[in-house]
């Protein structure tokens, strides 16, 4: 199997290549190879993968019912025969509820990433790209949204709207984005100046294409590593807006509420709190490896 | 060592480690002796591994860099033996570096003054505030500075590129070393301030009788800076003469880069272009 | 061809303004290559990039052929009037490919047949089809500057603009930068206006010659003049004679 595999090697590695997608693909596979020079990456990227299948497949797998109250099986330690993780003081199976509420973990993070980084990219780097006086109104408008704490908002939206995951979704949402505008606006103010830019000017490409087609783009790098470092900071807030009840609500298995839940019988049965919170601690930990891993592929210093 | 040596390097090679573990070779074999008070001048293009030398002599190659010699000398002292502290030590007091861009060889942070007052406190530590300050405008007048007083308490930013440059002279020629390692020290500059800084360095070196090593790539300024000059392509050293002979000189490469400059008065059609050897790139040193 | 009268730029400081240009005056025949030359904060790159709408005009005019710069700029002019920068590190888009940024100017101009235009610009600075797709950081200095021009001309300008095209290569690779450019200008008849602080390049490619100092052109004068030292002002001279090289003089304090 080493001849073809070696093919393929000197294909996407060539200095010459014949086609844009060969480039574009040989750059990808350079990257790749950064990437997967650093151990800790590498682990940060399997253990979301793991999370992710996981999370994609977990009603197919053959799990007890997550939301199924035996009161018999009450308070089961980690180990028993038939509840690899345990259950909690209604019987429910950890195990299970872990898979499922990272569906919930998982979706979460995600719609909240999905929102706030196209918008804050947008709002960034027409404010460095207008400057002026469209620049000064979207600045102040980031400091406002600066402003609001996250946990206390999203209070307010509880007491506003009722508790759930949209309406948590939405408090993160509002105080999250202003980072990323602050970062693109930065690089955009930086790259304005660059020559490759005033070529595009000379050649006739409108302010859209320039911003749409030359800026966004090298900002979105460091943009997309700020967000994957972020996300690890957003599970926690997630986690954190269920623990005092503002996020999913029972008997869903999210899991800063089940935490919460396991606060009371933590002395006697210490894996009902800490095994979700174990979790919570290494998808963080995973999202952190991997943003730290992009950033040093995107690194503008080594040519990414 | 002959007595009169002041710098003996013999043999050196430098290669950078890629972090998955290949080796690429950036100085390949370099042999070089300096006499007191000589000029030396080395010559190369980009990626010769001119600058490296310099570096290493003075201890400053990157982590990443893998080197060896076999034997690497100052007046008396193998700097190879040396423990990293006794050869800091050195550095400062008997040999001194200047580098390109004041703007980002001078502590932005920091006035002149308080520069000046770090290198020279190395040297006579005994010094107390007064005297250190005469000493540093005293410094700044040898290198014609007109308001020595000022200078000292400027920051980097406020002064110009040729201005930056004197103050890196001052700071670090003043004391008198025994060995000046120039890299590009006037490669930032606009042409009429370059020959303003060459001359003060001259004046300099010469007041202290201090040996020069002038890393360049412009031949034709080197040529009429020093005593003696060595050529440089792909990590080897491929000429060494004195630098009045340099226009008869044998090596390909140097009647290349000799013809390569446009000349003012008759011009040439087409430039002669440097045809480059790949054997230059790739043979093992002699 | 090319004539500019009285021209002034100013920017703004934080006390106040700056005039990088204070008034400069003079004109390029069609077919000429002008040199522009002079030290840093002469204003020779300012001068350029007023040339190309970059950079607004404060006080003066200036003509290239029928369109007198103004507030707008239109698209015709945008292909008639071209510039090569001096940092070949930072006039190529990271992004793109070497055919992508051929393209874009194809592209934006509406113009045809863009493989067999890019194919021509490729061979007409001396790369081959092997480099169309490489990324910019896959080329060295001399093949970015290379593809610079390229980029430049593959709009068929009548006016080609060079700020320092060759101060960040080595000399042997400016040789053949320059052989390059005066091929193309033989080739094409381009209009060409040089700006450097390099004397022998500016001899090399040039046919007259501006000196510019502070913002202001202290003297012009054609290139024959240049080579027999026959100069008026002594700027001139002393820029002339740092061209020689070293040598050991009075030293004037800073």
């Amino acid at each position: 199997m080493k001849q073809p595999r070696k093919e393929w090697h000197a294909w996407l590695l060539t200095d010459t290549p014949a086609s844009r997608r060969q480039a574009a693909l040989g750059l990808a596979y350079r990257r790749w190879r950064r990437f997967a020079s650093n151990p800790l990456s590498v682990f940060g990227l399997a253990t979301l993968m793991l999370l992710i299948v996981f999370a994609a497949i977990g009603p197919l797998l053959p799990l007890h019912d997550p939301l199924r109250q035996v009161l018999g099986d009450r308070l089961l330690p980690p180990g028993s025969p038939s509840h690899w993780f345990g259950t909690d003081q209604l019987g429910r199976d950890i195990l299970a509820r872990l898979v499922i509420g990272s569906r919930l973990t998982l979706s979460i993070a995600i719609l909240v990433v999905v929102l706030v980084v196209p918008v804050g990219l947008l709002i960034g780097t027409t404010a460095g790209f207008c400057g002026g006086f469209v620049d000064t109104v979207l600045m102040r408008l980031t400091d406002i949204a600066l402003a609001f704490p996250k946990i206390v908002l999203a209070l307010a939206f509880a007491a506003a709207l009722g508790p759930g995951v949209i309406n948590a979704v939405i408090a993160i949402s509002i105080t999250a984005w202003p980072p990323y505008a602050r970062l693109a606006r930065a690089e955009t103010l930086r790259l304005v100046q660059a020559d490759f830019i005033h070529v595009a000017r000379l050649q006739g490409a409108s302010s859209m294409r320039i911003l749409l087609r030359y800026i966004v783009p090298l900002c979105s790098s460091s943009v997309i590593v700020r967000a994957t470092l972020d996300m690890a900071g957003i599970i926690l807030t997630v986690a954190g807006l269920g623990f005092l009840g503002l996020g999913a609500q029972p008997p869903s298995p999210e899991w800063g509420f089940m935490v919460a839940s396991g606060r009371g019988v933590l002395l006697d049965a210490w894996w009902v709190a800490t095994i979700p919170g174990i979790a919570i601690l290494l998808v963080s930990l995973a999202f952190n490896l991997l943003g730290d891993g992009l950033r040093d592929v995107f690194d503008p210093r080594q040519g990414g | 060592m002959h007595a009169d040596t002041l710098c003996e390097i013999d043999n050196l090679r430098i290669a950078f480690e890629a972090h998955d573990g290949t080796l690429t070779e950036a100085v390949r074999g370099i042999s070089l002796t300096l006499a007191r008070g000589e000029r030396l001048g080395i010559v190369g293009e980009s990626g010769s591994g001119k600058s490296l030398t310099g570096r290493a002599l003075l201890g400053l190659l990157p982590a990443s860099a893998r080197w060896s010699a076999d034997a690497m000398r100052l007046d008396n002292h193998d700097l190879l033996a040396m423990r990293p502290k006794e050869r800091r030590r050195l550095c400062g007091t008997q040999m001194s570096m200047i580098l390109q861009d004041p703007k980002y060889s001078l502590n932005p942070v920091m006035t002149v003054a308080q520069q000046m007052r770090e290198a020279f406190g190395r040297q006579s530590p005994k010094l107390n505030a007064k005297a250190m300050r005469e000493r540093i405008v005293a410094a700044l007048e040898a290198v014609h500075i007109r308001d020595p007083q000022r200078v000292a308490d400027a920051y980097p930013h406020e002064l110009s590129g040729g201005m930056g440059q004197r103050v890196m002279i001052a700071m670090m020629v003043s004391s008198g070393p025994r060995l000046l390692i120039a890299d590009e020290p006037t490669s930032a500059l606009d042409v009429l301030v370059s020959m303003q800084v060459l001359s003060v360095l001259d004046e300099m070196i010469a007041r202290h009788n201090t040996g020069l090593i002038f890393i360049s790539h412009d031949l034709p300024l080197v040529m009429s800076f020093c005593d003696r000059v060595l050529v440089m392509v792909g990590g080897r050293v491929v000429e060494t003469c004195a630098a009045r002979d340099l226009a008869h000189a044998q090596h390909p490469y140097t009647r290349g880069l000799l013809a390569a400059s446009p000349p003012l008065r008759n011009p040439p059609d087409e430039l002669p272009v440097l045809q480059r050897d790949p054997a230059w790139f790739t043979e093992a040193a002699p | 061809m090319i004539e500019a009268n009285g021209v002034q730029v100013r920017f703004k400081t934080k006390t106040g303004f700056a005039d990088a240009v204070r008034s400069a005056t003079f004109h390029v025949d069609e077919g000429e290559v002008f040199g522009l030359v002079g030290e840093s904060g002469s204003g020779k790159s300012t001068v350029l990039r007023a040339l190309t709408g970059l950079v607004p005009i404060a006080n003066g005019s200036m003509r290239i052929g029928r369109h007198t710069l103004g507030k707008h700029i239109d698209r015709a002019f945008r292909r008639e009037v071209q510039m090569v920068f001096q940092d070949p590190y930072g006039s190529l888009y990271p992004r793109f490919t070497v055919d992508q940024t051929l393209r874009e100017p194809l592209t934006i101009n509406g113009m045809d047949r863009h493989d067999a235009r890019i194919l021509d610009a490729l061979r007409e600075v001396g790369l081959g089809p092997a480099f169309r797709f490489r990324y910019a950081h896959q080329l060295s200095g001399g093949q970015r500057q290379r593809v610079a021009i390229a980029r430049a001309l593959i709009v068929e300008p009548r006016v080609l603009l060079l700020d320092e095209p060759t101060s960040a290569l080595d000399v042997s690779v400016q040789a053949e930068i320059l052989n390059l450019l005066r091929r193309l200008h033989r080739e094409r008849h381009l209009t060409m206006i040089l700006v450097s602080h390099n004397m022998a390049v500016v001899g090399f490619l040039c046919q007259r010659v501006a000196v510019m100092r502070d913002g202001e052109i202290v003297e012009q004068l054609p290139i024959e003049a240049v080579r027999e030292q026959n100069v008026a002002h002594e700027y001139t001279r002393s820029l002339l004679l740092a061209t020689e090289g070293y040598r050991r003089r009075a030293i004037d304090p800073a």
